[in-house]
């Protein structure tokens, strides 16, 4: 089974106060730290959960700088074979349709059963780039996957649905399936594997090495524009319930039935 | 010289520390509370390959340096170091001991094990009337036929009351001073043997017993390395063990320090963050400056005694600016969450009760500068 699992370096955003940056296109993160997305983390964790049942290999693919090779061999660590980092500033990582298609180009070509993505990115909260990744690699895909089962030439998932559902779904291989967070529990990095993922191989590639041409991928071609972030005014409406505990549990009920909350 | 840490130092240190805040915070406070050891952990540890961190891998460790070694020891003392201690304590003393001063097939038998946490070893020295003066000890051990027979007690030893064995320095002969002293390894279900917690002001989650020795008998081949060579591989186990308690000491004045800025943002009075007050700013300020400089001193330590170097002022030096900034930046944190600080909701409490006994273990800032001044002066002050 040959496996491929998307990952992303995102902010810490619970450690430091949240900041738009001068121009009002980002965020400013010069006080955060830095780490694997948290979805992700079970994805890498439910790939190898996958190899070490079924056999097979694991790799790696991030986009970014250099920064984000700590993360990167932190998920070799784990137990991953090998990584792929794409870094090219010509990408307008906005889009997810077009971030979609540069990891679709370093799919593609290659032999691959299974693509696992985290079900969301916690910086942008898009959770678009697995389910576009499926679509431009002509691929079946099943979205907020919380259990996986391979067997041969398919893969059985039960994918989290509101109000604590699920739906069981059965995929032919290749799919492509983004990850909730729970599915599993991510072991941490052994130390021996630590010292293993210095020695596996972590590839750099850019736009030219993928084949992809600027056009593709760059902001002038993307249908998404980013107009302004801001910071959501901060409004108080606290309304305090006075009474007994029955009484202000009715009232309570009452008001989350009456504002269409239950 | 470069300051910067390599990639899989990085790495090392993000893996400790997210297992410290996964296995180790959401208990932490539990344990102490009912003075629980948590098990578990010291398994966990073994499994990772933290336990037996600087030990070489062909006995089961995992073959880093000190270097990296305190990397890791300093990101989980940041949320509990009586746990750090307790799970991995052992593997720093006894380990250390066991791989300068056994023989191959000791090392073979007991290191293995300890590495992957399903043993674990301590190391009697302390005695009574035997503290700093570890050369004074009274603890004796006689041949008799094929075995030995170890009469005498051990107070304050780490994980002492946990052990699957000990490593016990006897006085084989009180004529020969130090040249009697040796190493013998005492498994703790041997009869004779007794184990009696102490009740510290810190340590909570963790264990440190005094330890009878009547009679116990056991094999000849029990004695480490060779007589007259106790004294000097226990030492080297106790300059590993200063090293991990600087490193340690490091990780509590972070947390000492992180705790303070966080509760210095969010705690208003006077209708504003308290971090805003000049006062609480020096604080703050002062123990982030006086932790920059001090780190850099135990891995500066650190980094000559991986290579091997001559390095006990600078190791004695690391031991007695770590442990007293620890105790400060607790006290200094306490101070500045007020009453909070008193309680057990926030770290400074923990850490305050922990940092006390490192002023102590590992020997006194007194001994320590005698270590300096003799290296110094060469003279020395006890002989």
């Amino acid at each position: 089974m040959n496996i491929f699992v998307c990952i992303k370096r995102v902010p810490d955003t619970s450690e430091a106060e949240v900041k738009v940056d001068a121009n009002g296109k980002d965020v400013d993160s010069s006080k955060f730290s830095f780490d694997i997305n948290d979805a992700d983390n079970y994805a890498v964790e439910e790939a190898i959960l996958i190899k070490e049942k079924v056999g097979g290999n694991v790799k790696v693919v991030s986009m970014g700088p250099k920064d984000g090779d700590v993360m990167i061999r932190m998920a070799l660590a784990k137990g991953g074979d090998s990584a792929i980092r794409i870094e090219d500033p010509r990408i307008n990582t906005v889009d997810p349709l077009q971030v979609a298609k540069v990891l679709a180009a370093a799919v593609k070509g290659q032999d691959f059963d299974l693509v696992l993505t985290g079900c969301m990115a916690e910086d942008d909260g898009n959770m678009a780039v697995g389910v576009a990744l499926a679509e431009t690699l002509g691929v079946p895909h099943a979205a907020m996957v919380k259990k996986v089962e391979v067997d041969e030439g398919k893969v059985k998932v039960y994918r989290e649905l509101e109000g604590g559902l699920s739906e069981v779904v059965e995929l032919a291989l290749p799919a492509v399936l983004t990850i909730q967070t729970g599915i599993n529990e991510p072991r941490y990095a052994p130390i021996r594997g630590i010292r293993m993922a210095q020695k596996k191989e972590l590839k750099v590639l850019n736009l030219d090495d993928l084949g992809l041409a600027e056009d593709d991928v760059s902001e002038g071609s993307s249908l998404v524009e980013l107009k302004n972030l801001y910071i959501p005014e901060v409004v108080s409406h606290a309304e305090i319930i006075e009474g007994e505990p029955e009484e202000k549990a009715e009232i309570l009920a009452d008001k989350l039935v009456k504002g269409g909350l239950l | 010289m470069d300051f910067t840490l390599s990639e899989e130092q990085k790495m090392l240190q993000e893996s400790a520390r997210e297992f410290a805040l996964k296995e180790m915070l959401p208990t932490i406070r539990e344990y102490e509370e009912e003075r629980r050891v948590n098990h578990a952990l010291t398994k966990k540890l073994g499994e990772l390959g933290m336990l037996g961190i600087h030990l070489p891998e062909r006995y089961g460790g995992s073959g880093y340096d000190y270097m990296s070694a305190v990397l890791v020891w300093e990101q989980l003392s940041y949320v509990s170091w009586t746990q750090t201690l307790t799970a991995l304590g052992h593997g720093v003393l006894a380990g250390t001991v066991l791989n300068l001063g056994a023989n191959e097939s000791q090392k073979q038998k007991y290191l293995p094990p300890l590495c992957s946490g399903e043993s674990i070893i301590a190391v009697g020295a302390v005695e009574p009337a035997a503290g700093s003066d570890a050369a004074a000890i009274e603890t004796s051990a006689r041949v008799d036929g094929d075995q030995w027979v170890i009469n005498g007690s051990k107070n304050f030893i780490t994980s002492g009351g946990l052990a699957d064995t000990c490593l016990v320095l006897c006085q084989t002969d009180k004529n020969l001073g130090w040249r009697g002293i040796a190493l013998i390894a005492v498994d703790t279900d041997t009869p004779g043997f007794s184990s009696h917690p102490i009740s510290m002001v810190g340590d909570l989650a963790g264990d440190l017993s005094n330890l009878g020795f009547l009679d116990c008998r056991v094999p000849r081949e029990n004695l480490i390395g060779e007589v007259g060579r106790g004294l000097h591989i226990s030492l080297h186990g106790i300059d590993t063990a200063r090293l991990f308690i600087s490193a340690g000491a490091l990780g509590i004045t972070q947390s000492c320090l992180d705790a303070s800025i966080e509760f210095a943002r969010e705690r208003s009075q006077f209708g504003k963050p308290i971090g805003s007050y000049q006062m609480i700013q020096d604080s703050i300020a002062s123990l982030a400056a006086e932790l920059m400089a001090i780190r850099w001193q135990v891995y500066y330590a650190a980094y000559l005694k991986s290579r091997d170097l001559p390095h006990a002022k600078e190791l004695s030096a690391a031991k007695i600016l770590a442990s007293d900034l620890a105790v400060k930046a607790s006290e200094e944190a306490i101070r500045i969450h007020g009453a909070h600080g008193c309680t057990d909701d926030y770290p400074p409490a923990r850490h305050y009760r922990d940092s006390i006994l490192m002023t102590i273990l590992g020997g006194t800032r007194e001994m320590h500068k005698l270590t300096i001044g003799r290296e110094l002066l060469g003279l020395n002050a006890r002989s």
